[in-house]
């Protein structure tokens, strides 16, 4: 049963109006800034918040119809949440906080403790199933929240930034892990993140919120090729440029221009990965087209590459090797000449 | 600071005075205790009769008061209104009302002329006044808002995303109360619980105005001690013992709650 949700709602100074499919048996990932209202969105879902306007419906079944429609109470809707703060019942041990959804269904005690000890070994905390809530680290209750949500979901599985309490060390491992714990699961799983890491590697579609509507929604490898916003781009790491194209020639909205590949004129996005924009001292000579000289904004890095802040009418960033700034002897509120190959910028329709 | 020092040390006797006058009355109860007789003193039968219905009232009132008061609390706690603020007024007033006003408002309304008791007494064959059930009503009167005070503080600070974690689970709304609200602000209820049973024992002018002072249906511990005091000394400073032994346990009990280590 396939999710389909087209609604709106209204939250302090936040406008939601929202559209979005989620499939069965696929994850998607609901990304954006601090902000945009993905925890809301996921809120509307689970049923914890009513929606101004439209539908959200999970297969035939209508979960919320809007104001005088219907509406299934979230504990009907057979929906696994995992919570931010993973919200783990601090008076009630691990296994009975597993049991519990399993319980509000009617399910015998000894036949619930048996599945939650069952789903507590499957995130290998088993040895845990006697502790309370507090004596678990931040991973472990994380794991907790995960085994609880999947004990009692049926149809929905929905996931507000699963990683976010947890440290970097443990989130490596975590994450992994939570990937097989969700393709297991047959049902819509739907993960707000806010890192495009987790997106990544958790998901197989990716729908970007930005203040309260969806920008974009596609596969991973869609979305990471061709990025419709600026956060998006900044997300997976790319130069974004919004423009037109006249006759080979993308002038920006900020004022530039590039040379592009040869294609249809009109609105456009243009992409360039930070590594084909090669830096110079001097004016370098031979095939690029676009080359021009600009101030250095910024360096800023690690180890194996520095990530280089351009200013200027193209404003970009340029990825060089640590050696290469050396070299160049490249330092911020010096200039710099900047060349970029046409075949590199990447132009699609806006 | 040294200027801090020498105020502490100037604080320090007016607040040692302060201490100390709570400490001695209470140390004059166990010096002059009759020790050597303490047993014999309450093995009378009357003694007995004022523990009995002492533990009645208080515990009744304690019960009544959980019974009646958790859903106001609920109630209360469930938002902002006039009318909760209204109730919320008219419930906490035997906190700063003289007890006697109490004993006087429950007669006039339950007495058996009362504007309620009147109507129990001609349909029911029901009387408050000079029963055991009176000084139950009394004592309730007289401890539930310490219960529906704590109680509401309680359930105003339960973080209302465990009701949600629980919905999503599949809780209904009795089994989201039943499950997680109620053991999560269990400290909450015990606290009221207790200040509540400890005002109820120490209840006196209430129950002497409104159930009157009769030995083995009214005449609870406080009420026999004060009348001890007049014909038989040694006995009300036994009463008066075992009543400060009870508050001492009931501190000993909220010692987490009014105490915290640090």
């Amino acid at each position: 049963m396939n999710l389909e949700a087209d609604f709106s709602l209204a939250r302090g100074s936040l406008q939601l109006d929202v559209e979005l499919q989620a499939l069965a048996g696929r994850t998607l990932a609901l990304v954006g800034p601090n902000g945009a209202g993905k925890s809301t969105c996921l809120h509307v879902l689970a049923g914890l918040l009513r929606i101004a306007r439209g539908r959200v419906a999970l297969g035939e079944t209508v979960l919320d119809g809007g104001p005088g429609g219907p509406f299934v109470e979230p504990e009907h809707r057979g929906a696994g949440v995992v919570f931010q703060e993973h919200l783990l019942f601090p008076h009630l041990r691990v296994v009975d906080n597993v049991a519990f959804g399993l319980g509000a269904r009617g399910v015998e005690r000894s036949t619930a403790q048996a599945a939650a000890r069952e789903w507590l070994e499957r995130v290998g905390l088993l040895a845990h199933a006697e502790s309370l809530p507090r004596e678990l680290s931040g991973g472990q209750a994380q794991r907790v929240a995960l085994a609880r949500a999947l004990a009692s979901a049926r149809h929905l599985l929905l996931l507000d930034e699963p990683l976010s309490a947890v440290d970097a060390s443990a989130r490596l491992e975590l994450r992994a892990e939570l990937r097989r714990q969700l393709d297991a699961f047959a049902g819509v799983r739907l993960v707000v993140v806010h890192d495009a890491i987790d997106a990544f590697a958790l998901a197989d579609r990716i729908a970007v919120l930005e203040r309260g509507r969806i920008v974009q929604q596609g596969t991973t490898a869609e979305i990471c090729s061709r990025p419709r916003s600026r956060y998006v781009a900044d997300l997976v790491g790319l130069n974004l440029f919004f423009g037109a194209v006249r006759a080979g020639v993308l002038t920006l909205a900020g004022g530039g221009s590039l040379v592009v590949p040869p294609g249809p004129d009109g609105d456009v996005i243009a992409t360039v990965h930070p590594r084909a924009v090669a830096l110079y001292r001097v004016r370098p000579d031979g095939t690029p087209r676009n080359v021009w000289a600009a101030p250095i904004m910024s360096i800023e890095g690690a180890a194996d590459r520095m990530r280089v802040q351009i200013g200027g009418r193209v404003p970009l960033v340029a990825e060089v090797t640590p050696i290469a700034v050396a070299e160049l002897g490249l330092g911020k509120g010096g200039e710099v000449w900047v060349a970029l190959k046409a075949t590199e910028i990447v132009v699609y329709p806006a | 600071m040294s200027t801090r020092q020498r105020w502490s040390g100037l604080w320090a006797v007016p607040a040692a005075i302060a201490v100390a006058l709570f400490l001695l009355p209470l140390a004059a109860i166990v010096l002059r205790a009759p020790w050597g007789r303490l047993f014999e003193q309450l093995a009378d039968a009357d003694v007995h009769d004022a523990m009995r219905l002492s533990l009645v009232s208080s515990v009744g009132a304690t019960v009544l008061a959980t019974v009646l008061g958790l859903p106001l609390a609920v109630w209360l706690a469930g938002g902002r209104s006039a009318l909760r603020t209204a109730a919320r007024i008219v419930v906490m007033l035997p906190v700063v009302l003289p007890p006697v006003v109490g004993g006087v408002a429950l007669l006039l309304a339950f007495g058996r002329n009362g504007i309620v008791g009147a109507v129990l007494d001609r349909w029911f064959g029901l009387s408050l006044p000079f029963t055991t059930a009176g000084a139950v009503a009394a004592a309730t009167y007289m401890g539930m808002p310490f219960f529906v005070l704590s109680a509401e503080a309680g359930l105003r600070s339960f973080d209302r995303r465990f009701l949600e974690a629980a919905a999503t689970l599949g809780a209904g709304r009795w089994r989201r109360f039943r499950l997680v609200v109620l053991p999560m602000v269990r400290p909450s209820l015990r606290t009221g619980m207790l200040l509540c049973w400890a005002r109820a024992l120490g209840e006196f002018c209430a129950t002497q105005t409104f159930a009157g002072n009769l030995a083995g249906t009214t005449r609870t511990m406080p009420l026999a001690c004060a009348l001890a005091m007049e014909t038989e000394p040694d006995l009300a400073i036994v009463l008066s013992l075992l009543l400060a032994t009870a508050s001492v346990v009931v501190l000993f009990l909220l010692r987490r709650t009014w105490f915290p280590s640090r």
